[in-house]
């Protein structure tokens, strides 16, 4: 891992004021929502009102936009392999400075919000469950900031997001149409094997699930028991073929304006 | 001998960097677009250790290509390139190496010191000489220290020039591959950035610059060689004294002689090969070298001529560019 790389990664991102903007309301959005939540109900009181894990994604989402491709479209990116840093290198610095401060700013979002329950509710102060949620969220980060940083590496610029888009797009029809597509696979039973036919939708659909909601339940840790860890698996699998794609990309991409 | 990664334990115990091996280029051939351009074409050259070596030639004539190729931002289709020995994208190699592009991308919301501590940080320097290497860096290039703290997307043309010459120095590189390093500057900082090739050069450092300022290449560099539709098409060895067509500008105090153009014509007629244009106080002339320009000097002096400017009209290098593109018009 790379210092410089991590570092002058924050640093842009407070460079930008827009980024920096859009931070700050994702990062007030839940806490107001939740506060006016409970001032319209009293039973709001006696529970943890903490937001979904997923809300990290979004913090990711800022984070990781472009985060390769920006380099890529300004140029910068070559004086940077220009130097003695292997491109494996690059990536991972980029992953962890992304997934790091993506998870910092997810869990100071969970911890003000616990802090707002328990001021409006003091025994909920040593509540266990904003522990889970920010585990959670950081685990959620790290996976996230994985794909995002795959998908910069595809392309120049913020196309990125046009790219992630498109894969929830083409997931959302997916899961529109399954349904349909099972009904004809049981039907036509007798040209396909129905069971196969239905494994195979449900993969595709878990596969999209896995990539675009790299989401761990904190219970699974603790449960004991072995086919729970799938979806740690899964995040591993993640993880680990994302930033290898990533480097894949970027060792075969050449960065010259000498073809210009 | 010992040889441990870059330097060499000498019999004595002293550790010594290993000598240079230099660039050896050899039948590169790079296409763009499918194949179909071919900016590089068969491509060999060879720049020797401590050496600064020009790269001449017209625009699209595969330069910048050829610098790309020898940083391993882009791949050849054939051919190979070894820099001391290694390829151009080996970690070893970047070690050694300076670049500095034409054109110049900045991280345009840091500072200009930020900028340089990043990449001292990136070629691997040690923390400690941070600061101090990139002030001395920043004043080699005399950037003036009052903009080291501002964002570099308030610098001028020329002052990112000056930075980016800085950040080619970082982390002390043996080979400099330089892309236009004067485009952009004032001619203060165009001769500061000639007295810095100079003195780098002096200090053994391998250069190569790819210029169209052809006075730099000739007053920095040791060899030229001209690229042409990718390929070699001359070298030339600056260092080399050769005779050749010497076109001069002969200025004279018409107020301080009687002498008129006419004796001039009759003086200047033995040496000279062509008289282009003459007035009353001055002459362009053409002579077939620097012994007919001695001799014609001498015989205007004896002639009581007062002689007050003799000047070159172009440089070797420019009359070289010139008649390499008349050759091939002709051809």
């Amino acid at each position: 891992m790379n210092r410089a790389v991590c570092i002058t990664t924050w640093r842009e991102f407070k460079a930008n004021k827009v980024r920096v903007i859009l931070l700050t309301l994702l990062f007030l959005g839940p806490i107001v929502m939740f506060t006016l939540q409970r001032c319209g109900s009293p039973e709001g009181l006696n529970r943890d009102l903490l937001s979904h894990p997923l809300m990290a994604s979004f913090f990711t989402l800022l984070w990781a936009s472009g985060v390769i491709g920006r380099e890529v479209q300004n140029g910068t990116i070559a004086l940077v392999l220009a130097r003695p840093i292997t491109i494996a290198n690059y990536v991972i610095s980029k992953w962890f400075a992304v997934g790091f401060a993506a998870s910092l700013c997810a869990l100071e979002a969970v911890f003000c919000e616990h802090i707002i329950s328990a001021v409006n509710c003091p025994s909920l102060l040593w509540a266990p469950e904003v522990l889970a949620n920010g585990f959670e969220r950081v685990i959620l980060c790290f996976g996230t900031a994985a794909f995002l940083v795959f998908l910069s590496s595809l392309v120049s610029g913020l196309k990125d997001l046009a790219l992630l888009a498109g894969f929830g797009f083409a997931f959302a029809l997916y899961s529109a149409f399954a349904h349909t597509v099972y009904g004809i696979a049981v039907g036509t039973a007798h040209l396909v094997d129905s069971t196969f036919a239905l494994h195979l939708g449900r993969l595709v659909e878990n596969l999209f699930v896995a990539i675009l909601f790299p989401y761990v339940p904190f219970s699974v840790f603790f449960s004991g028991n072995l086919f729970a860890y799938g979806p740690v698996i899964s995040l591993l699998t993640l993880i680990t073929c994302c930033l290898s794609f990533s480097i894949w990309v970027l060792t075969h991409r050449e960065f010259s304006y000498a073809a210009d | 001998m010992r040889v441990l990664d870059e330097v060499t334990i000498s019999a004595n115990g002293v550790l010594e960097p290993l000598p240079s091996k230099g660039i050896v280029v050899s039948g590169i051939t790079k296409t763009y677009k499918g194949g179909k351009v071919k900016a590089l074409n068969n491509l060999s050259l060879e720049v020797l250790p401590g050496e600064a070596l020009g790269l001449v030639g017209p625009n699209g004539a595969g330069k910048t290509t050829l610098l790309s190729c020898l940083m391993g931002f882009l791949r050849t289709d054939s051919g190979s390139i070894l820099i001391d020995g290694e390829a151009p994208d080996a970690l070893l190699t970047r070690r050694i190496l300076g670049y500095l592009p034409e054109r110049l991308t900045f991280d345009r919301w840091m500072t200009g010191r930020d900028y340089m501590q990043f990449h001292h940080e990136l070629a691997g320097m040690p923390e400690s000489t941070r600061k101090a290497d990139c002030e001395a860096l920043l004043t080699k290039v005399e950037l003036p220290p009052s903009s080291w703290s501002v964002a570099v997307k308030k610098y001028s043309r020329g002052m990112l020039q000056r930075l980016g010459f800085a950040q080619a120095l970082v982390g002390n590189p043996r080979y400099l591959l330089l892309d236009e390093p004067a485009s952009g500057m004032d001619p203060t900082g165009v001769m500061v950035v000639r007295q810095l090739l100079k003195t780098l050069k002096e200090d053994g450092l391998t250069i190569l610059l790819n210029s169209h300022q052809l006075d730099q290449i000739e007053k920095v560099c040791d060899r030229v060689i001209f690229i042409k539709d990718g390929t070699v098409s001359r070298v030339e060895d600056l260092n080399e004294k050769i005779e050749q067509e010497e076109h001069l500008v002969i200025r004279w105090l018409a107020s301080a002689t009687s002498l008129s153009r006419e004796d001039f014509g009759r003086v200047a007629q033995k040496e000279c090969l062509a008289i282009t244009e003459i007035n009353s106080d001055f002459a362009r002339v053409s002579t077939a070298g620097s012994a007919a320009t001695v001799n014609l000097i001498k015989a205007l002096v004896t002639a009581n001529f007062p002689i007050s400017e003799v000047r070159p009209e172009d440089t070797r290098l420019e009359r070289l560019f010139i008649n390499s593109n008349k050759e091939e018009l002709t051809a």
